[in-house]
């Protein structure tokens, strides 16, 4: 159809132009052969055509697909133009790419790197990019790179309510937010709002910082320094009351005076103990920069308590029983402070063990670890204080501990010193039956055994 | 087509409204288990003065997505949204309900030396907050699985639930001036057993939502 409208077309344009150039008609012969000739050589020419357009389509769809092979040199000059054109183009497309996927690797490596957590928004408040740290505060996030409402991917009222704020205002912010499940994490965020070049907002960046840690430190810190505090005007109030009913008149009564100077005198020794106490744990603290552990044998360390505690012993009828293996290793560790292990553990046992029980010290060697334990057949400790026991102050019966003369700060310092030697302390104990403490100290290296 | 666009825009809106009453109802059942825990009156007063925020918010969603139905006349999946939208704030709300009931215990026995260390009533807590969360989560990620996982949870919960009833009574017959405290905790295991119920129909939404089948966690 399309090819007989083409011929008459022809044939009819030939006519007028023949009729044009030779002044006359021509044949209908002549005319039709002219037609059929200027039809081919038409055809070949949309051919032609065709097959440069066929071949940069065939290019152009393989850069659909980002593959971007340059076109090769067509011989042709209108084409080649256009080739070099494109050619270029792509020459400049690779090049961004290049520049694009650099800088995404850049940073992707960058925010991998970055141990806290970080968050982008865009301007509409829509997560568009978390890093590992991230995941690592709150787990497997739901967000695989697409934007996403904030409260999809972290849950979080106030987090939203201050990103939110921090997005209106553009101003840099910081806030502690509480996290909840599963396990309660207090993190500090803070936003840099992001800029285009005209002052417009483009989004926010938040990073998120564990602070959970520091808080819980602090919280210890302040309640330690009021457990100091209560435990010093505890005997401070009673050695006042009695001085005080002293001046009043009790002096006059020697018998009551001496009863109420005893007492004082009692108090006054507790003070002490509980100040060299607070000393020895700041010391260990202290310590913990310049720490200088030798090789030592525990035998004789064992042997002296055996002498310090002899008279408190004999006093309570306590039996006590060293089994040490002969060929124990030297262990590295300084000697002072293992006394003071040995002589808060033992004074523990004696302390909180009803007359005639028996008290046992023996060790073992554990891999590169000699093991201590200190054993008593005394009150022993319920299971829910087990735990807390090493705690500063922690006492299971505050009342009968003070009665004892104790400070309530002795397994906090067992704890400090064996954890400076890289030891670890456990307890084993059950109510009625007795208490078991043991604890590890490093086997010193055959090198320093022969120093 | 722009219509299409509008409803989908006011869904989305709508659905991120949910996360965030998710979010306060979550912290409204922690602060109050932590306010029995600890001991914290303030906690306590704070929970019970938040609650006002959520009820609005429930309201202020349930009526705009009510409003979505009536001019927009939504089918299948979009209505289900919508349906499964107002079931979940409904679940929500009463769990901060029941945050409050709670808070109001803690209020109830300040000062009291607690009858016996709480230890059930926190693993109960923990394991009903577990579930506000996985329900929730669920509901954003479309996660079937982890809503049937629920189920699983739920029977803990009960079993804690009875085991918390029975050791409570014990302490009552063993001496009644321990009844009125027991009665106020045994109300507080009540209510965080409720609470983990809210959290399956939370689950069995976000199943119906998914699938478009009902399927009952509360076996
Ligand atoms: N061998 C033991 N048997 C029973 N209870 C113990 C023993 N050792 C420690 N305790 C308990 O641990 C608490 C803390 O011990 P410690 O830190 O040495 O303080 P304290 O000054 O009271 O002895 C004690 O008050 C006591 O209740
Ligand atoms: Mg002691």
């Amino acid at each position: 159809m399309r090819l007989k409208i083409g011929l008459l077309l022809l044939f009819i344009v030939n006519l007028i132009i023949l009729f044009l150039v030779e002044g006359k008609l021509l044949s209908i012969l002549d005319g039709v052969l002219l037609a059929v000739l200027g039809y081919i050589i038409f055809w070949a020419f949309i051919k032609e055509v065709n097959n440069k357009f066929k071949l940069l389509e065939e290019f152009t769809s393989k850069w659909r697909q980002g593959r971007y092979s340059k076109v090769s040199y067509y011989n042709d000059k209108e084409l080649g133009k256009i080739v070099d054109n494109i050619n270029h183009l792509i020459e400049q497309l690779e090049k961004y790419n290049r520049a694009i996927t650099e800088g995404e690797k850049r940073l992707n490596a960058i925010l991998a790197g970055i141990k806290a957590g970080v968050m982008v928004l865009d301007r509409e408040g829509r997560v568009i990019l978390v890093n590992k740290g991230l995941e690592n505060l709150f787990g497997k996030l739901n967000f695989t790179g697409e934007p996403k409402p904030l409260l999809e991917v972290i849950r979080n009222y106030e987090l939203e309510k201050f990103l939110k704020e921090a997005l209106a205002n553009l101003k840099e912010m910081t806030r502690e937010i509480e996290f909840l499940l599963p396990n309660s994490k207090t993190i500090l965020i803070h936003v840099t709002p992001l800029k285009d070049e005209h002052d417009q907002k483009v989004g926010l960046v938040a990073v998120f910082d564990d602070i959970t840690e520091e808080r819980k430190l602090e919280k210890m810190r302040s309640e330690f320094i009021a457990n100091v505090s209560h435990e010093l005007r505890t005997p401070l109030t009673s050695i006042k009351g009695f001085l005080e009913t002293l001046l009043d008149g009790a002096l006059e009564d020697k018998t009551i005076a001496k009863h109420f100077l005893q007492i004082m005198n009692s108090e006054t020794e507790r003070l002490t103990r509980l100040i060299d106490d607070l000393l020895s744990l700041s010391k260990i603290e202290a310590k913990k920069v310049d720490f200088a552990p030798k090789p030592l044998m525990l035998q004789e360390l064992v042997q002296k308590m055996k002498l310090l505690f002899k008279s408190r012993l004999e006093e309570k009828e306590l039996s006590f029983i060293i089994s040490l293996p002969e060929n124990l290793p030297l262990v590295l560790a300084d000697g002072d402070m293992i006394s003071q292990v040995l002589i808060n553990l033992i004074d523990n046992a004696i302390k909180y063990t009803p007359a005639g029980g028996k008290i046992e010290v023996s060790a073992d060697v554990k891999g590169s670890w000699v093991e201590v334990v200190v054993k008593d057949t005394g009150i022993g400790i319920p299971e829910e204080s087990q735990k807390r026991i090493f705690e500063r102050f922690y006492r299971v019966d505050k009342a009968r501990s003070r009665e004892l003369g104790g400070t309530g700060l002795g397994l906090a310092i067992v704890k400090h010193i064996i954890e400076l030697h890289n030891g670890k302390v456990w307890v084993k104990s059950k109510v009625g039956e007795g208490s078991a403490f043991g604890f590890t100290v490093p086997i010193a290296q055959q090198a320093q055994k022969g120093e | 087509m722009t219509a299409r666009r509008n409803f989908d825009k006011a869904l989305n809106e709508l659905e991120n409204e949910i996360l965030r009453m998710g979010s306060m109802v979550e912290r409204a059942i922690y602060d109050a288990v932590e306010s029995l825990a600890k001991q914290d009156v303030d906690l306590a007063q704070r929970v019970i003065n938040g609650d006002r925020d959520i009820n609005y918010l429930e309201t202020e969603i349930e009526d705009r997505l009510v409003t979505l139905i009536a001019t927009q006349q939504p089918i299948a999946r979009d209505l289900r949204r919508i349906i499964t939208g107002i079931k979940i704030i409904t679940n929500l709300e009463r769990m901060g309900d029941h945050a409050v009931d709670i808070a109001r215990v803690t209020k109830r026995i300040a000062g009291q030396p607690l009858i016996k260390p709480l230890v059930d009533i926190p693993r109960m807590a923990k394991i009903s907050q577990q579930m506000v969360k996985d329900g929730l989560d669920a509901y954003v990620r479309s996660d079937v699985e982890k809503a049937k996982y629920m189920c699983s949870l739920d029977d803990e919960v009960d079993h804690l639930y009875s085991q918390v009833f029975r050791e409570l009574l014990t302490y009552m017959m063993e001496d009644p001036k321990t009844i009125a405290q027991a009665t106020s905790l045994l109300f507080v295991a009540r209510f965080l057993e409720r609470i983990a119920d809210y959290a399956t129909n939370i689950g069995e939404a976000v199943i119906y939502l998914v699938t478009g089948e009902r399927f009952d966690l509360n076996l």
